[in-house]
């Protein structure tokens, strides 16, 4: 358990100040997390993590405390966004498409590195991009992104070998052994 | 499903998640309002409307206990005996502080204990997990 625990179960037990302290500690983490799944159209992926805290607002009583607050909500993300993707039924981006997607991360220009490693991204499927994207970027567990996808162990296992293959392969030129 | 590889060269994979976590992690996207426009998204607090039934329950207890005191308290003006002198009020309290062994006077507090744990059984979470700070 984290300090934030407490501050989070208050926030999450319906005590205004103790939210709007969640909200400010998750926000970033939801954010970039939306940005992935909705390919960097970041005025979506707000949208969707205001409803994002919303939703955890009105459903506290759901939060068991199997997870970590942080984990729990990037699943009522990925819940939320699901819906909204079926609702507006889109074109389905193959891989090969993905390269004329806008860059996600606004910081991906502070490093060459960080700036590569989003285009490198883009060679990923959607799924495998959600892996890579919480395992690398958001450093979060096998366990915890199998959570938050709704996916068993082993298809998150899974598609993070195949991401990580694409990756070394994209990434050679700044891997640690060349 | 999981691929025949997948743990063939285990170390140079985790080799490169530890390299790959630690140069592509993500800064901290900046506020710029978002967290002000999720508060005023916010339903009516859950907190205010369960506060405001809570005061009613607390009401409704103390209306009750004024009530029983203003009856115990008209009952005694009407006796005879209500001049009573201390001593036998005292008696009175350690033979009714007595009767609370009775199998009758202590099953009426046990079933009053806990219909009061029963109706603030939600507040009494709440303040288990604030003590608790799970």
């Amino acid at each position: 358990m984290t300090g934030a625990e407490p501050i989070a179960r208050a926030g999450l037990s319906g005590d205004r100040d103790a939210f709007g302290v969640l909200v400010e500690q998750h926000q970033s983490s939801v954010r970039h997390f939306l940005r992935r799944l909705t390919n960097g159209d970041a005025a979506r992926a707000d949208d969707l993590a205001q409803d994002t805290f919303v939703e955890a607002f009105k459903s506290f009583g759901c939060f068991q405390g199997r997870s970590s607050v942080s984990t729990w909500l990037l699943g009522i993300a990925h819940n939320l966004w699901r819906n909204d993707r079926r609702r507006q039924r889109p074109v389905a981006l193959e891989p090969g498409h993905l390269a004329e997607v806008a860059p996600v991360s606004s910081t991906a220009t502070s490093s060459d590195l960080r700036h590569d490693f989003e285009q490198a991204l883009r060679h990923l499927t959607p799924a495998e991009q959600s892996v890579a994207h919480l395992f690398y970027q958001q450093g979060l567990t096998h366990e915890e992104i199998a959570a938050i996808l709704g996916q068993p162990l082993g298809t998150v296992k899974t598609h993070l070998h195949r991401s990580r293959e694409k990756l070394r392969t994209q990434l050679a030129p700044w891997s640690p052994k060349n | 499903m999981e691929p025949e590889k997948l743990n063939s060269s285990a170390s140079d994979d985790a080799t490169f998640d530890r390299w790959l976590r630690a140069e592509s992690r993500l800064d901290e996207l900046p506020d710029h309002g978002f967290s002000r426009a999720v508060m005023q998204r916010l339903p009516s607090t859950r907190a205010s409307r369960k506060d405001s039934r809570m005061s009613g329950r607390i009401v409704a207890c103390l209306t009750a206990l004024a009530f029983g005191c203003a009856v115990a308290l008209i009952s005694a003006l009407r006796t005879p005996a209500a001049g009573y002198d201390w001593g036998t009020v005292n008696e009175e309290i350690q033979q009714a502080i007595a009767q609370i062994g009775t199998p009758d006077v202590g099953s009426a507090i046990g079933v009053t204990l806990l219909s009061l744990v029963y109706v603030f059984r939600s507040e009494l979470r709440r303040w288990r997990m604030k003590i608790v700070g799970m």
